[in-house]
């Protein structure tokens, strides 16, 4: 649906969408949807276009919250936040903005583009760098293609802003993460600046329209009485790994992320099990030993009998839910792509002939 | 050779403490070589039978994977570091997957590579070196069955042994053991399988070349190679317990011939106790003042006497259960036993005791068909001899009627005649006394009847028509003298009594 506009009878589905493409993330409360149905309802729609219909030349920018999404539910957001970070980015550029991507269009990251845009009225383009959440600002097929995380501009709740400059993508992450804590736990963060040719070129293409698309399939499959699974998952264009009940939700709290292991009997076959492993997001699944989806792909659970997505903060034992698998961009599944967000760099050392499925 | 098998590995000593947490049904598998993995990628080319170690960095996940792909590889087990939480997912894996999951120490993870890849390639070489070690500890070790089970049951894990005698009774050891050994009967080393592996037999054999006790070990599902380690293990056990055995059994006897010396001198002695007997009396714990009901135990099996001294602790046991705690001496042909009292016994106590006495007899105590006599209660060293005194009387009696009878001293009244030799001076004064209470001046008409009638065998008519008296009369006579006396005649005991006691006492007056 690349190109139409986003209005304010799409908050529902984009939420929803939004969530199950966190991949089990933590959830983010009611705040940020509140806030983009007010921001809507009084500044107009959304326009939602093609990176390729952007001038060559036109500055871009990702956009995206950092920070705690519990800390922002009780720090609420100050009027104009989006639009003071980008004027500051402006100035430090010296250009005038033309458009704005997702930085990642998932989770309550992916609301951040169209907050902004409905406070400085410019475009949005339909393209992020990460197509999913990644829990690090430099895993991002902006940094596969080269592309300079910085400067970083960073405005809090409280009017403050910071402009971060990296040596390096890979340093961005040691400076943010502080600043951000000193901002007051959660910040609105524009990074990448780069022209609409480069974004053309490099971004993940329709990614925000995606993740309305989504939200309107899980929708449509939660209205229906017909049996999800498989046809849900077709429907989202992954796999079905397994519908099942949770039989161990294990909850290690020893690493700073949470981290841990969802255990899914199947319901068709009680002998066969699927692992889950987590950190802040499901990571890695394995059915007996096996794996059957791993990071860059997303994987994500739905409760089997609403269809709403399930994180893992809220998994119980005996919760039956559906576990289903979304490819990532193919750029992830690139040499390059694996080595910046592949299992391993989450401690996953798979076998070789295993670590790419 | 035979192959070192999965289920022994924790017996090694480089993975002491290890246990087999999962996928026990593919414990039987043997170990070839052992392999240190760091990375899921260096499972790719892993041979069959090896057993695999997990460097600690790979945890939950890992070990999962590691179990599929070691099941893929028919690897012979999957051992990582026990330093982490095992999810039930992981047990249920290797459960399906019958892959043994070790978890152990592993802080030097490439020793334990080295020393298991040694042990599976020199499996004999590891066997000996454990039945060395044992036999170096059992040799440090007293010889008693509670150290030398002791010793076992910490030294070959996973295996639990029990000593039992010869009748199935647990002795030392694990009860574990114990409830499938109870049924065995071996007389020679033996291995049975039962449902949840494998039994160990190892008999002990007596002085007598019987077995005397029985070396029971469980293994549970064990493979043969370490059953075989196991039953060497047993027979090296077998040897401080038959000499435990030995020194026991010299220990009882001699310690039975003391006692039955010490009893034969009170039995016999004057109520003046010598000092040394005195002294003797107290080395003992015997309490010769106060109150004593005097118990005989008589074999009703003669061929039972050859283990009379060896039954003496069970037949103790046996009485204090019934609340019948006393000293027990071996005797010829049974036991003599007293109970202390503080005071005098009441008719009510005595009978109680006795009905516990005749219950247990009832059911054949430690083995044993006993019948028994109970004496009066006496008291001092004259009345623990009298009481003693007939309680074999009564004994006597009791044997004549079979095992298991009980007769008590007090009972005997006519009876105790038959005890005593008939024309001793003994059996006259018994007699006279038994039938003072006819031997009155007014009664003698009752006595002539009841001797009359018991010399016609018993006919009224004849009886009648030797004294000169009509039938009816000699009946009545006979029917008062025998509520005088407290006899039935109709029990032959009883009217042979009373007859020999009226010849002793002289000729009817006629």
């Amino acid at each position: 649906m690349s190109g139409g506009p986003v209005t304010a009878a799409d908050v529902d589905d984009f939420v929803l969408g939004a969530k199950l493409l966190s991949g089990g993330g933590a959830s983010h409360g009611t705040m940020p949807a509140r806030w983009l149905r007010h921001a809507m309802a009084t500044r107009g729609d959304v326009r939602l276009v093609p990176p390729g219909s952007l001038p060559e030349s036109a500055q871009c920018l990702a956009i995206g919250f950092i920070g705690s999404p519990t800390i922002q539910s009780e720090k609420l957001p100050m009027v104009g936040q989006f639009a003071e970070a980008v004027r500051v980015a402006e100035r430090r550029l010296g250009h005038e903005v033309g458009a704005l991507a997702a930085l990642n269009a998932a989770g309550v990251n992916a609301l951040a583009p169209l907050l902004a845009a409905t406070e400085l009225g410019l475009p949005v383009a339909d393209a992020d760098g990460m197509g999913r959440i990644f829990p690090n600002v430099e895993r991002s097929v902006f940094t596969l293609a080269g592309l300079d995380v910085g400067p970083c501009t960073l405005a809090g709740a409280q009017g403050d802003v910071m402009i971060i400059e990296p040596a390096g993508n890979m340093r961005a992450e040691a400076l943010i993460r502080p600043a951000t804590v000193a901002l007051g736990g959660w910040c609105v963060a524009v990074l990448y600046p780069m022209s609409a040719g480069l974004l053309a070129r490099h971004g993940i293409h329709g990614s925000v329209s995606r993740v309305l698309d989504v939200g309107r399939t899980l929708r449509r499959a939660a209205a229906s009485d017909e049996p999800r699974g498989h046809r849900l998952a077709a429907g989202l264009g992954g796999r079905l790994l397994a519908s099942g009940i949770v039989a161990e939700v294990h909850r290690p709290s020893r690493r700073g992320f949470p981290s841990g292991a969802v255990i899914v009997t199947d319901l068709d076959d009680p002998d066969r099990s699927v692992r889950l492993e987590t950190q802040n997001e499901y990571m890695l699944a394995l059915a007996d030993g096996v794996p059957l989806a791993a990071v860059p792909d997303l994987i994500c659970t739905v409760d089997h009998d609403t269809g709403e997505p399930v994180d893992i903060e809220r998994l119980h034992y005996g919760h039956v839910v559906d576990v289903i698998t979304l490819p990532a961009a193919p750029a992830w599944h690139t040499a390059a792509g694996l080595a910046l967000a592949g299992p391993e760099t989450f401690g996953y050392a798979l076998p070789r002939d295993q670590g790419d499925r | 050779m035979t192959r070192l098998t999965v289920r022994e590995l924790p017996y090694l000593k480089a993975l002491t403490g290890a246990r087999i947490v999962a996928g026990q049904a593919g414990a039987d598998a043997a170990v070839r070589e052992a392999r240190l993995i760091d990375h899921l990628d260096r499972l790719a080319d892993t041979p069959a039978g090896c057993a695999l170690l997990l460097t600690t960095d790979l945890t939950g996940w890992a070990v999962e994977m590691a179990l599929r792909l070691a099941w893929e590889r028919a690897a012979a087990c999957v051992i990582a570091h026990e330093d982490q939480e095992v999810l039930d997912a992981t047990h249920r894996l290797a459960d399906r997957l019958r892959m043994p999951l070790l978890l152990a120490g592993l802080d030097d993870p490439v020793s334990t590579a080295i020393a298991l890849g040694m042990a599976a390639t020199a499996p004999r070489e590891r066997r000996a070196a454990t039945l060395v070690d044992l036999a170096e500890r059992l040799a440090a070790l007293p010889q008693k069955p509670r150290s030398v089970l002791g010793l076992l049951n910490s030294r070959l894990p996973g295996t639990a042994v029990c000593l039992l005698t010869a009748d199935g009774t647990l002795l030392a050891g694990r009860s574990a053991a114990s409830a499938h050994g109870a049924d065995v009967r071996d007389t020679v080393p033996a291995r049975h399988t039962v449902a949840e592996g494998q039994l160990v037999v190892h008999p002990v054999i007596g002085s007598d070349g019987g077995v005397e006790m029985r070396l029971v070990a469980s293994l549970s599902g064990a493979a043969d190679a370490w059953a075989d380690t196991v039953a060497t293990a047993l027979g090296l056990a077998a040897g401080p317990i038959t000499a435990w055995a030995a020194v026991e059994r010299l220990r009882a006897e001699r310690d039975a011939r003391l006692r039955g010396t010490l009893l034969t001198e009170l039995l016999s002695g004057t109520d003046a106790t010598s000092d040394q007997i005195a002294s003797q009396v107290a080395r003992l714990g015997w309490r010769l003042e106060g109150w004593h009901t005097g118990i005989y135990l008589s074999l009703a099996d003669p061929t039972d006497q050859e283990t009379l001294v060896a039954r003496t602790p069970a037949l103790t046991a046996a009485l204090a259960a019934v609340r019948l705690r006393g000293v027990v001496v071996e005797r010829t042909d049974g036991w003599s036993v007293w109970v202390d009292h503080l005071e005098k016994p009441s008719p009510r106590t005595e009978g109680r005791m006795a009905d516990r006495l005749r219950a247990l007899l009832a059911e054949r105590p430690a083995g044993l068909a006993l019948s028994g006599g109970i004496g009066p209660p006496g008291e001092g060293p004259s009345g623990l001899r009298t009481s003693l005194a007939s309680a074999r009387e009564a004994a006597v009696l009791a044997t004549a009627a079979g095992p298991g009878h009980l007769e008590r001293a007090d009972d005997l009244g006519m009876r105790r005649l038959l005890l005593t030799p008939f024309g001793s001076e003994d059996f006259r004064s018994l007699a006279d006394r038994l039938l003072a209470p006819l031997r009155e001046p007014r009664n003698r008409p009752l006595y002539d009847a009841l001797r009359q009638y018991l010399d016609q065998m018993c006919s009224a008519s004849a009886t009648a028509a030797a004294l000169g008296v009509h039938r009816n009369t000699v009946a009545t006579r006979v029917a008062r003298a025998c509520t005088l006396l407290g006899v039935d005649l109709d029990r032959p005991d009883e009217r042979l009594a009373v007859h020999l006691a009226c010849h002793a006492v002289g000729p009817p007056v006629s």
